[in-house]
């Protein structure tokens, strides 16, 4: 891996995490139109992060979030060449993961459906990381979240989980913005009723002894 | 869910009553009720995070189904090929062997050991097991070590080392791709002999060249670190530093085993300097020579007229000066030419690198309220910067230092919140236990 001045000069705009230097994405982009074999692999240290996370919070802890993360990059170089405004890369990669992310919702609601052998719950080996409180917690959720259509759900989860702004989530699904509005009220209405309704959810409190007659009871 | 609206209880909930004033309720998250919001919080905190290890397989992955897919492209030119031209047939097929896109992967085989699905190299006792490829290149483990094949294609392979040493003799070959991911660290390969060997417990990283140049790139480092022939690197992240002595001086200076007490910090840089070379005749640019490893180059061509450098050199520069200056210890220097960054690029990101490298030099130099003020400032001029996990890691061990666990714990906190598998996760829970 010889490190030439074109190819130290692409890492520099690789390790950028500063979102406000377009032209850092903006050479990127050129680099990836250009078809050079290492902007593809820079495309990929720099974005495979954001987009990872977008798939893990979006499908929950599922062990298919390393191969729908692939998936993802090998579609976005295969069609590279439809990006308009190299400037705007950072928007293009997250429309791809966004919208097949969607289709990846869709396919497993009607897999479910088809098959009785899938429950669509998460898998436990994902979640061993965490107590189980909140292992079994994030089960539940992920499972009132399947209860969701795939645009509530993505709208839902970039919006409350990852934290994308209404216009960022309206330019990614390719919506109005009065539209996401209007889609993220249902859903977020709708989850908070089924959470209520849970009593497992709703009844659950941290783990501290009640107060009573201002002394604390085991 | 508690009345804080925090996430559900964690691994050190230990029944003390949390704090009832409400924690103020993100813009994105006022439509959601209470519960609700808690679980999305729960779920931020817990998922996306994406393992070293899934990075480096996910791009072997893509690249090798691209791969796939263009030979299939080329498959199917064939075939219409054949369809409209009988005579292509035979023709087409052959001419497509010999211009191949896509060469096939490097062949190879495991000596004294098991490959596992999930490439892990098990060995047989005692035995130090060797990856053969057909090109000559070797990758030895040491006895004890754990290594991992993450990938191969037709011009190198990509081997982990995950705790333990290596010994890797690559053959030098045009465009030839290696890398060795050591722990956290990647050691790219431009055809050489060298061992290296990565101490998970004590996060340190060795890296001695027998012959030819590798680049080191990982936490600490700051962009890659040129090695070459003779020299040994280390790198330590408990404290973290970056030592490029030549091979002698090691062997003089520190034993090359046990990190416990770490390198010699002062002692090694100042051997090394016995050997600083005189400028060339022709000056080329500082950024090309720090990529070099011609450290001395640029301090000898800084300091003969410093205050002109520092007042005329471009950004790239003053950066590459610093960083020079640094892994050679002249502090002095590297303040001047941090300071100059900042003053005569003020807003720029190497402005906002500057504060944080400023923080780790008064660190070293014991003036750890200064350090936690040029980490401030750069955790406010860059919260999403390179260094930002270990500003805040640093930042926290500093209070702790200065101000007690009681104080570092909010700063434990946050870390834990924004970089929950940074280098200083263990020591940011252990404050959290420790109330």
């Amino acid at each position: 891996m010889v490190a030439d001045v074109r190819m130290l000069r692409l890492r520099v705009v690789a390790s950028s995490t500063d979102e406000a230097d377009a032209s850092r994405d903006v050479e990127l982009a050129h680099a990836l139109l250009a078809g050079d074999t290492d902007a593809a692999e820079l495309a990929w240290d720099r974005y495979a992060p954001l987009v990872h996370g977008i798939v893990s919070r979006a499908l929950g802890p599922d062990a298919e979030v390393e191969d729908v993360t692939q998936e993802i990059f090998y579609r976005l170089f295969s069609r590279i060449g439809t990006l308009r405004k190299p400037e705007a890369l950072r928007s293009f990669v997250i429309s791809f993961a966004v919208r097949i992310v969607k289709w990846e919702l869709r396919r497993r609601r009607a897999r479910r459906w088809l098959t009785l052998s899938e429950t669509g719950e998460v898998p436990e080996d994902q979640l061993l990381v965490m107590n189980a409180e909140n292992r079994y917690a994030l089960r539940r959720l992920y499972g009132l979240l399947d209860l969701l259509s795939a645009r509530e759900r993505l709208v839902l989860v970039l919006r409350h989980i990852e934290g994308m702004t209404l216009e960022e989530i309206a330019e990614a699904m390719e919506l109005s913005l009065a539209t996401i509005k209007r889609v993220l009220r249902r859903a977020s209405n709708r989850v908070s009723e089924m959470v209520d309704a849970d009593e497992e959810l709703s009844g659950r409190r941290p783990r501290v002894a009640p107060l009573r007659n201002g002394k604390r009871v085991s | 869910v508690s009345r804080t609206g925090a996430p559900f209880g964690g691994d050190d909930d230990d029944g003390i009553e949390p704090a009832t004033m409400p924690l103020p309720i993100p813009r994105e998250e006022a439509d959601l009720n209470t519960p609700a919001r808690a679980l999305t919080r729960l779920a931020r905190a817990s998922l996306g995070q994406m393992t070293p290890a899934q990075r480096a397989r996910g791009m072997g992955a893509v690249h090798a189904r691209r791969a796939r897919n263009r030979r299939r492209i080329v498959v199917g030119i064939a075939v219409t090929g054949v369809a409209s031209a009988v005579a292509a047939v035979v023709l087409v097929p052959r001419a497509l062997q010999q211009t191949q896109i896509v060469p096939e992967p490097l062949a190879y085989q495991l000596e004294d050991g098991a490959l596992m699905p999930d490439g892990k190299i098990r060995a047989r006792e005692d035995a130090e097991p060797a990856l053969k490829f057909i090109d000559g290149t070797v990758i030895r483990l040491a006895p004890g070590s754990t290594g991992r094949l993450d990938a191969v294609d037709s011009q190198g392979a990509r081997v982990s080392i995950g705790n333990g040493s290596a010994h890797v003799n690559v053959v030098p070959k045009p465009k030839a791709r290696w890398v060795i991911d050591a722990g956290p660290f990647r050691i790219s390969v431009h055809g050489t002999v060298f061992t290296a060997a990565w101490d998970e417990a004590d996060g340190r990283l060795d890296v001695q060249l027998e012959r030819g140049l590798v680049s080191v790139t990982g936490p600490v480092t700051s962009g890659p670190i040129p090695v070459r022939t003779g020299q040994h690197l280390t790198v330590t992240l408990r404290q973290p530093r970056v030592l490029l002595r030549d091979m002698d001086d090691v062997a003089e200076t520190a034993p090359p085993a046990p990190p416990a007490t770490g390198p010699a910090p002062v002692a090694a840089p100042a051997a090394a300097s016995r050997h600083t070379r005189p400028a060339r005749a022709v000056s080329r640019s500082w950024s090309a020579a720090l990529s070099a490893g011609d450290f001395d180059e640029i301090l000898v061509e800084a300091e003969h007229d410093l205050a002109r450098a520092l007042a005329n050199r471009n950004t790239d520069e003053l950066a590459a000066l610093a960083d020079a200056a640094r892994y050679r210890r002249h502090d002095d220097v590297a303040r001047r030419a941090l300071h100059a960054q900042r003053r005569r690029f003020p807003g720029s990101p190497r402005a906002a690198d500057a504060a944080f490298f400023l923080g780790r030099l008064d660190e070293n130099a014991g003036g750890l309220g200064r350090a936690l003020g040029w980490y401030d400032r750069y955790l406010n001029e860059s919260p999403g910067g390179s260094y930002a996990a270990e500003a805040l890691g640093r930042k926290m061990m500093a209070v702790r230092e200065v101000s007690g666990p009681a104080a570092a714990r909010e700063v434990a906190e946050e870390y834990i919140r924004l970089f929950p598998r940074g280098s200083y996760a263990g020591a940011a829970q252990a404050l959290r236990r420790d109330r």
